[in-house]
């Protein structure tokens, strides 16, 4: 799910940049808009960044023998 | 340059991200509201008065349907791209389908700014707008609670915005230009009281920036997107309808805008489940300040170079 919103932010920050870069030639309220649009882009960016780092902690643990988690060996070795 | 009301709700924002101390006085935000929602129905009525005609009732039918189709195209991308549960996606569904008196206020505003006309019996539409969206968010989360809410219709029907809008219209058009006596107090000083109005709501968007840090970056561009569908559905109505250039913007204005005084307040009597901090951050937090902001000048500018 999460991955859908992501890239639903991707999409409509792509869409509304590109809306703005089509406005600015023939006024100039499109900054504004392609401006919103790249803020979009970039946090659906930061957030996909997020969840693939969050990801790969979760990986580390899962595939980590049960002596390497919280550093004590429970069969004492 | 940006309109001039507009740099007050910048101000607005300024002084809550700065954390000034100033304060709107109690009970001052009220008052504004209450003279906005009469002088834009007493303002429609005068209007209507003096147009009246069965081309109007058309144009009416066509715009009630225009709002209950906003939340039908809503509901599918919140609930499939936001994977949120159904009441909260019903209940921000209702928000984006009413309409926002706020901005269609600064909407007249920039409109009267730079001389472009429009229908002035507007605020007729601005009512009808209002109460289809609620119904069919109430429809999409629970199709049994409709007919149980004897309370929630009393709710809506008698809501400070339906109720002042709707009476100020019944009282203009029953008076028409014999209404010339208030006209000073409520036409003269719209501006004016509307940049008070607009500096308290930045004071008020600009509090709620903080939870925005918490929202997802589906709700920022949920926020951000709807407003363009809306606005540009509203736009080919307006079109279809024969409205002229003013009214045109007007509707896509309407259309783009998301309710934040009418429908949280029904969201809460009908789905007390949902979450209702999340649409009142989206419609007052995101799309109120990106139309007033980004959207309204944009809109004008496309609707007057397409025309």
């Amino acid at each position: 799910m999460k991955d859908r919103q992501i890239i639903f932010g991707f999409a409509t920050g792509t869409i509304v940049a590109c809306a703005g870069l089509a406005i600015i030639s023939f006024s100039q309220t499109g900054w504004n808009l392609l401006l919103v649009g790249v803020a979009l882009v970039v946090l659906a960016s930061l957030e996909k960044a997020k969840s693939a780092k969050a990801a790969h902690k979760v990986n580390i643990l899962d595939s980590a023998p049960p002596c390497q988690i919280g550093g004590k060996d429970p069969a004492g070795v | 340059m940006i309109d001039i009301v507009i740099a007050f709700f910048a101000l607005g924002i300024i002084a809550s991200v700065v954390k000034s101390r100033f304060e709107f006085p109690a009970g001052l935000y009220q008052t504004l509201s209450i003279f906005l929602m009469l002088a834009i129905g007493l303002k429609g009525g005068i209007a209507l008065a003096d147009h009246s005609s069965p081309s109007v009732a058309g144009q009416a039918l066509v715009v009630i349907a225009f709002g209950l189709m906003l939340p039908f195209i809503a509901y599918p991308l919140l609930r499939f791209f936001g994977g949120l549960p159904r009441q909260d996606c019903a209940s921000i569904a209702a928000h984006y389908g009413s309409v926002s008196v706020g901005t269609y206020a600064v909407a007249v505003a920039v409109l009267e700014s730079r001389g472009i006309a429009y229908e002035a019996y507007f605020p007729l539409f601005v009512v009808l707008l209002e109460v289809p969206a609620i119904a069919v968010g109430i429809v999409m989360a629970d199709r049994s609670l409709l007919a149980k809410s004897r309370k929630l219709v009393h709710e809506v029907v008698t809501s400070q915005g339906i109720l002042l809008m709707s009476g100020g219209l019944l009282i203009g058009f029953i008076y028409g230009e014999h209404a010339a006596s208030i006209k000073p107090f409520f036409q003269d000083l719209f501006h004016g009281v509307l940049a008070l109005f607009l500096l308290n709501m930045g004071m008020i968007a600009g509090k709620k920036l903080g939870e925005l840090k918490n929202s997802s970056v589906f709700i920022l561009s949920f926020g951000v997107l709807m407003p363009l569908i809306g606005a540009i559905l509203g736009g080919l109505t307006g079109s279809l309808i024969g409205l002229s250039t003013g009214g045109v913007i007007l509707l896509s204005v309407l259309g783009a805008s998301a309710s934040y005084i009418a429908v949280p307040a029904a969201m809460l009597e009908a789905l007390p489940k949902a979450n209702h901090s999340l649409s009142i951050t989206s419609s007052l937090a995101i799309t109120f300040p990106f139309n007033v902001v980004v959207g309204i000048p944009v809109y004008v500018s496309l609707v007057q170079w397409l025309s």
